[in-house]
C-alpha cells in the first residue's frame, strides 16, 4: 500500500528519474558533445523508502538491481554490470560495500565518457562498452555509509542528479 | 655542412602559410603528405603548430573541432601535451577541477587516433592497488566460488606477501627462458592455491594491467595511458609507475616486469602517459605525489587563474552551439622549422646553449632550495632530467626568428617554461624565473643572477648563439645573406654634403677622404666577394667588408662634429654676407 508520505516522495522520484533519463550534460567545459548522468539516490537515517519503492516506478523488465557487498572481488559485479547494459538495462546499484577501484573505475568512465572501459574482455584486448541510450545507472546508498564507509574522495562528483529520501 | 635551403623564403613561406591556417582552421587542422621514401600517402593532423601522424580521418578531425572551444589555455596545454607527445616524454597536468585536463587528454588521443577513440583511462583510487596498474594473475576455472576466494586470499597481506615472494624468486632466475620461468610460476601458484585449500586450480593466467597493455599492447603498438587522480592513489602505489622513468626524461624504452615471466615490455610506437592530479594544497584528500615519481614527469601546472577566461569562452561557445569560438593567438602558433639543426654536431654550438641551461638549473636550484614555495605541498627535485629534455626539446623544436634565421633562444625560452618554470604555481616566482633567464641570455637584468650574466669572448649567449648559427649555414646561402646585409646598410650611408666634398682642407680634408675611401673599400669588397667563386671565402670577404661599418660610423660620427663647425662658421658668415 502506498502511504501517503511516499506519494509525495514518489513525485520527488519521478522528477529525478526523468531528469537521469533525458538531461545530457556537456562532456566537459569547452565541448558541445552531450552525455548522459549517472543518478544517486540517498536513503536518509529515518527514511523508510525502499530500493523497492523505486523498482515500483519502473516499467516491467526495464530496470535490475545489483547489489554491491564484495570490493575484494568485482570482476563478476562488473560482468553483470556489462551484461545488464548489452541488454539495455537500467541498473540500480545497491552499494553496500566501499568501492573499490574497479567499481569507481568504471562508475568514473561511465560518467566522464558514458563508457565501461574493460581490459581483455570479451576476446578484446581493450574493451569499451558505449552506454546505451535506454539504460542508465542509479546508485543507491544509505546516508550514513555514504558519509562514513566511502573512501573515495571524489564519490558525489560522479553523480548529476541526487534524490534524498 | 648542411644545405640548408629551408632557411630562406621558401621554407619561410611555408610557415607562413601554415600559421594563417592554423589561425583560421581555430588551431587545428588535417593533411595528407607522401612519404618520401615509401611514397605512401599519410594522414597527419597540426595541432597549434605540431605536427603529427594520425589515423584519424578528416572528418574525424573536422567532427572533433566542432566540440572543441579552444579557449587559450586549451590552445597553450594542447601546444604543450604535443610537444610532449612527439618527444614521448610523460606529463602531468596538475590543476584544480574544470581546468578541463581530463578532457583534453581525450580530445587529443581522438585527434590522433579518430573520434570514438578513448585512452587508456585508471582512475586512481584510495583502494587502487599495484596490481589494479600492472596486473595480475587469474586461476583458469569455471568454478566461481573458488575464484572469489582465490581472489580475496590476494587482497589479504598473507596474499600480497606470498604473490610477492614469488616474484622474488623469479628475479634471481634471470638466466632462464621466459617459458621456463612461467612454468615455475605455474607450479609456485598451484602450490600456493593449495595452501588456502583450493585443490582444483590447476592452471593460471597474467591478465596486464593498463600499464603493461600501454606499453606493449596492440600487437607492440602500444596505447596512449591516462592515469587520473593521481594524487587520490596511496603514494607507495603512485610510485608503481617509477619504471617509465627513461632516458633524457623520456618514457623508458621498455620496462621489466618479473610477475609472469615475460621480464621486458618495449614501449610501442604509440605509447604515451600522460597524468592528471589537482593540487593537494586546493583540493582535499589529495597526496602530493611522491618526488621520485614527479622527477620523472614534464609537469605542467595550470594556473588558476587561466581557468576563469576559459569558462567566460565557454558560454559564448555553449549559448552560441558552438558558433562563436576562441580565437587562436598568433603568439601561440609557433611553427618549427622542418629541418632543424643538430646542435649535438656542432659542438661550439651546444657548448653555448649547455652554458646558458647550466646557469638558469643551477640558479634556478639554488632559489628553490632557499625561497621556493613554501605555500605548495606538493615537491619536486629537480635534477639533469629537466636540463636534459630541454635538450630533447630543442632539438627537435626550432624557430625562426624575424631576420629569417633558427633563433635558438626562441627554442630555449618556451623549453625553460616547459621544463622548469611549468612546475611552479606562484605567478611570481615564475616571472622571476622567466628574468633570470632573459638575463643569463643577455637580454635583461635578475636579482638572482649573483655573478652577472655569462659570457664568452666578450659576447652574450644571446649573441654567441646568433654568431655560431651563422657559422653554420650553408656557405652559398651566407654568402647571400651578408651581401643582402651589405647593400641593406650601404642604403642608410651617411653622404657627405657636396658643399664640404671639395671645399674641406687640413683634417676636415684627410677625414672626408677617408670616409670616402672607406664607402668605395666596402663596395669593392662586395663587388669581390660576388665574383668570389668558393662561397666560404667570399663569405669571409664580406664580414671583413661588414666590419668597416663600424669604422665608417664612427668617422660619420667624428665627420658631423667637425662639419658642426663648419656649418655654424657658414651660417654665421652667410647671415654677416646678408647684413651687409
Amino acid at each position: 500500500m502506498i502511504t501517503l508520505t511516499f506519494k509525495i516522495q514518489k513525485s520527488k522520484l519521478d522528477y529525478f528519474l526523468e531528469s537521469v533519463n533525458q538531461v545530457t550534460h556537456p562532456v566537459a567545459l569547452g565541448s558541445l558533445e552531450e552525455i548522459y548522468d549517472l543518478g544517486l539516490v540517498i536513503f536518509e537515517k529515518d527514511s523508510k523508502a525502499t530500493i523497492d519503492d523505486i523498482l515500483s516506478v519502473f516499467p516491467k523488465n526495464k530496470v535490475e538491481v545489483l547489489k554491491y557487498e564484495n570490493n575484494k572481488y568485482e570482476i563478476p559485479f562488473i560482468e553483470k554490470m556489462v551484461n545488464l547494459l548489452e541488454n539495455k538495462k537500467w541498473i540500480l546499484i545497491d552499494l553496500k560495500a566501499d568501492p573499490g577501484h574497479n567499481l569507481i573505475n568504471q562508475l568514473r568512465h561511465l560518467s566522464d565518457d558514458n563508457v565501461m572501459q574493460l581490459l581483455d574482455f570479451k576476446g578484446k584486448e581493450v574493451y569499451n562498452l558505449k552506454l546505451p541510450v535506454e539504460s542508465r545507472i542509479v546508485v543507491v546508498v544509505q546516508r550514513d555509509f555514504l558519509e562514513k564507509g566511502i573512501s573515495y574522495p571524489r564519490f558525489l562528483n560522479i553523480f548529476g542528479p541526487v534524490l534524498s529520501l | 655542412m648542411d644545405k640548408r635551403e629551408d632557411l630562406f623564403k621558401k621554407a619561410e613561406d611555408i610557415e607562413k602559410e601554415q600559421k594563417e591556417k592554423l589561425i583560421k582552421e581555430h588551431g587545428i587542422y588535417y593533411f595528407e603528405k607522401e612519404d618520401p621514401e615509401t611514397g605512401e600517402k599519410k594522414r597527419y593532423v597540426n595541432i597549434m603548430g605540431i605536427e603529427i601522424e594520425t589515423e584519424a580521418t578528416k572528418e574525424d578531425i573536422d567532427k572533433i573541432k566542432e566540440n572543441l572551444v579552444m579557449s587559450e589555455l586549451d590552445q597553450e596545454l594542447l601546444r604543450k601535451m604535443a610537444e610532449a607527445y612527439v618527444l614521448r616524454q610523460p606529463l602531468m597536468l596538475e590543476g584544480a577541477p574544470a581546468a578541463g585536463k581530463t578532457f583534453l587528454i581525450k580530445y587529443f588521443t581522438k585527434l590522433l587516433y579518430g573520434a570514438d577513440a578513448l585512452p587508456l583511462t585508471i582512475y586512481g583510487t584510495t583502494r587502487t592497488d599495484a596490481e589494479d596498474i600492472i596486473g595480475h594473475w587469474v586461476p583458469k576455472t569455471t568454478n566461481e566460488k573458488e575464484k572469489k576466494i582465490w581472489n580475496e586470499f590476494l587482497e589479504t597481506i598473507d596474499g600480497k606477501r606470498k604473490m610477492q615472494e614469488v616474484i622474488n624468486e623469479l628475479k634471481g632466475k634471470k638466466d632462464l627462458s621466459e617459458e621456463q620461468r612461467r612454468n615455475i610460476i605455474q607450479e609456485k601458484l598451484k602450490e600456493l592455491a593449495k595452501s588456502i585449500g583450493l585443490t582444483t586450480l590447476s592452471e593460471f593466467e597474467f591478465k596486464e594491467g593498463p600499464l603493461l597493455r600501454a606499453y606493449s599492447g596492440d600487437n607492440g603498438q602500444g596505447y596512449i595511458l591516462d592515469v587520473e587522480e593521481m594524487g587520490v592513489m596511496p603514494t607507495n602505489i603512485q610510485e608503481t609507475f617509477l619504471p617509465i622513468g627513461g632516458e633524457s626524461g623520456k618514457l623508458a624504452e621498455s620496462i621489466q616486469f618479473w610477475g609472469n615471466g615475460k621480464e621486458v615490455y618495449h614501449r610501442g610506437p604509440k605509447t604515451w602517459i600522460v597524468f592528471a592530479s589537482n593540487p593537494p594544497e586546493e583540493v582535499g584528500a589529495r597526496h602530493e605525489v611522491t618526488t621520485p615519481m614527479a622527477s620523472r614527469l614534464t609537469w605542467i601546472r595550470i594556473e588558476k587563474e587561466k581557468i576563469s577566461p576559459k569558462v567566460e569562452n565557454l558560454i559564448d561557445f555553449l549559448y552560441t552551439k558552438g558558433k562563436i569560438k576562441s580565437e587562436i593567438k598568433p603568439e601561440n602558433v609557433l611553427i618549427p622549422v622542418e629541418k632543424p639543426i643538430d646542435i649535438q654536431k656542432y659542438p661550439e654550438l651546444a657548448k653555448v646553449i649547455s652554458l646558458a641551461v647550466k646557469t638558469f638549473h643551477d640558479a634556478f636550484i639554488k632559489w628553490y632550495d632557499k625561497v621556493g614555495e613554501p605555500d605548495r605541498n606538493q615537491k619536486f627535485e629537480i635534477g639533469a632530467r629537466e636540463a636534459l629534455r630541454v635538450l630533447d626539446n630543442i632539438l627537435k623544436f626550432q624557430y625562426r626568428g624575424e631576420d629569417g634565421e633558427i633563433d635558438l633562444t626562441i627554442s630555449l625560452k618556451r623549453a625553460i617554461e616547459l621544463y622548469y618554470i611549468d612546475r611552479l604555481s606562484d605567478t611570481e616566482a615564475k616571472e622571476k624565473m622567466r628574468e633570470l633567464f632573459e638575463a643569463i641570455l643577455g637580454e635583461g637584468e635578475s636579482e638572482l643572477l649573483g655573478a652577472g650574466a655569462p659570457t664568452i669572448n666578450g659576447k652574450t649567449i644571446a649573441e654567441k648563439l646568433k654568431e655560431e648559427i651563422e657559422n653554420i649555414i650553408d656557405p652559398e646561402i651566407r654568402k647571400k645573406k651578408l651581401i643582402k646585409e651589405i647593400e641593406e646598410k650601404q642604403e642608410k650611408i651617411w653622404q657627405v654634403p657636396p658643399e664640404f666634398v671639395s671645399v674641406g682642407e687640413g683634417d676636415l680634408e684627410l677625414k672626408v677622404n677617408e670616409y670616402q675611401d672607406l664607402i668605395k673599400k666596402i663596395e669593392l669588397l662586395k663587388n669581390e666577394a660576388i665574383n668570389e667563386e668558393n662561397s666560404e671565402k667570399a663569405s669571409e670577404i664580406l664580414k671583413e667588408a661588414i666590419d668597416l661599418f663600424s669604422k665608417l660610423e664612427s668617422l660619420e660620427k667624428e665627420l658631423k662634429e667637425m662639419l658642426g663647425g663648419y656649418e655654424t662658421f657658414f651660417d654665421n658668415f652667410k647671415g654677416m654676407l646678408d647684413e651687409i
